[in-house]
């Protein structure tokens, strides 16, 4: 009888002990065996990231397309050999110069700026928090920290990205500028130091709040971080006045930026050390 | 064994679909949950035993795939699965509008309960966004598809629906 009911009932039966699973797993987020099972399920999850993260959905440069044809002009004989393969191996040619380029950038800047940094790849995000979180494929034995800043590297220059907030053994959790949370002390270089602070707004574009009502910020002036606070070094490019406005209670101007680092675009980042 | 292998390689290939898919769709209005929808699929299908199990190692694995909270998907894939289970009989799920309407109406839902588990358990309370709106309209444009390969799929393993 008791049989019966269990076979009627079996399928509520397991909802509710994965329901219970999950809400431990939940509750527990920080514990090490959650952080474990974590650990072994992205060994699992990671592959087609890290995959997909080496490939770069956009069309060749004309740079590369220039230098391909020079190629094609010197090596006819042997580009005719290896017809079937051309297309596939100049496209893998072009992902790994372009990679090239990044990690050229990259070091350029570790080198002369930034001594004590790690260099991680972006290895996946999650569509339902686009615009607030990303993941690298470095972690704790790689050397990084928890409130690490976080730089992404745009035309050769290197613009604040967000900072680390969670970390396993070999992957960590990036809170991006753009985060509702995050919150970075700034300043306007050249307008008699005003500072501010710039909040994220879950999407694109980020907001620098409590400026001066009289303020000399203009349209495209450069706001950087100020160094305040300690949590981020001073001096790095967090994004570009777009507008001004003044905020919902009328006591402060607010200013709208756009990111120095846009969010769609971070593929390889540096990740300062203390 | 077969079952096992079966059931082994739908998750692995639904996974590296869904992170395909939001490499060039994440973020977008356009994006699918091609793995919502096969949760769907498997409760309608093969009832709610398989459609929660299937839902649950899903959900798990998305979540360690984004380092977001474990377990929010876990839950909520799970409920999509048992209850797509539970309506089984009560629908046809043969009928492509079947099929796109309760995927559609199973997307709202998900999404109000990802706000409302994120409020509880995330430092970060999840905001409006309009892929809420058009996600889930994607997602019944695209269930018939999902539906349809699902089927084949199932076909070529010599492994139709059997009611677990």
């Amino acid at each position: 009888m008791d049989w019966e009911l269990y076979e009627r009932y079996r399928s509520t039966v397991l909802l509710a002990a994965l329901l219970f699973v999950a809400s431990l797993l939940l509750a527990f987020q920080k514990s090490s065996s959650v952080q474990h099972l974590r650990a072994f399920l992205v060994r699992f999850a990671l592959p087609p990231q890290h995959f997909l993260a080496q490939l770069k959905p956009t069309s060749p440069s004309a740079e590369t397309a220039g230098a391909t044809a020079s190629e094609e002009d010197r090596f006819p004989a042997i580009l005719d050999v290896s017809d079937r393969f051309s297309g596939e191996m100049r496209r893998k040619l072009q992902v790994l110069g372009e990679e090239n380029n990044r990690l050229r950038e990259v070091l350029e800047l570790k080198g002369s700026k930034w001594p004590r940094v790690v260099v991680a790849h972006v290895a996946g995000r999650d569509p339902q928090r686009w615009f607030q979180e990303i993941v690298l494929d470095k972690g704790k034995d790689e050397g990084l920290e928890m409130d690490s800043p976080v730089l992404a590297i745009v035309e050769g220059r290197e613009a604040l990205a967000g900072r680390i907030v969670e970390m396993s053994a070999h992957v960590s959790k990036v809170m991006l500028l753009q985060d509702s949370l995050s919150e970075v002390a700034a300043t306007i270089p050249g307008t008699n130091g005003e500072d501010g602070v710039v909040e994220g707004t879950n999407a694109h574009d980020l907001v620098l709040k409590y400026l001066d009502r009289g303020s000399q910020v203009k349209l495209g002036d450069l706001v950087v971080t100020s160094g305040l606070g300690k949590a981020f070094p001073p001096g790095i490019p967090i994004g570009w006045v777009e507008g001004l406005e003044p905020d919902p209670r009328q006591l402060f101007l607010q200013a709208k930026l756009r990111p120095a680092a846009r969010s769609n675009q971070i593929r390889v980042v540096l990740v300062i050390l203390p | 064994m077969k079952k096992t292998l079966f059931f082994f390689f739908t998750v692995w290939i639904l996974l590296w679909g869904q992170v395909v898919s939001d490499h060039f769709l994440g973020g977008t209005l356009f994006a699918v949950q091609w793995i919502l929808i096969a949760v769907l699929h498997f409760g309608l299908m093969r009832g709610p035993w398989t459609g929660e199990s299937m839902g649950f190692s899903l959900g798990l694995l998305v979540d360690a795939s984004s380092l977001g909270l474990l377990g929010v998907h876990a839950i909520l894939f799970s409920l999509a699965g048992y209850a797509a289970g539970m309506v089984r009989r009560q629908l046809d799920a043969s009928k492509l509008w079947t099929q796109a309407i309760f995927t559609w109406m199973v997307s709202v839902v998900y999404f109000v309960l990802y706000l409302v588990v994120e409020k509880f358990f995330s430092a970060n309370e999840g905001s409006f966004q309009w892929a809420y709106v058009t996600v889930p309209l994607m997602n019944a444009i695209f269930a018939p598809v999902v539906f349809q390969a699902l089927d084949y799929w199932s076909q070529v393993w010599d492994m139709e629906p059997i009611e677990l």
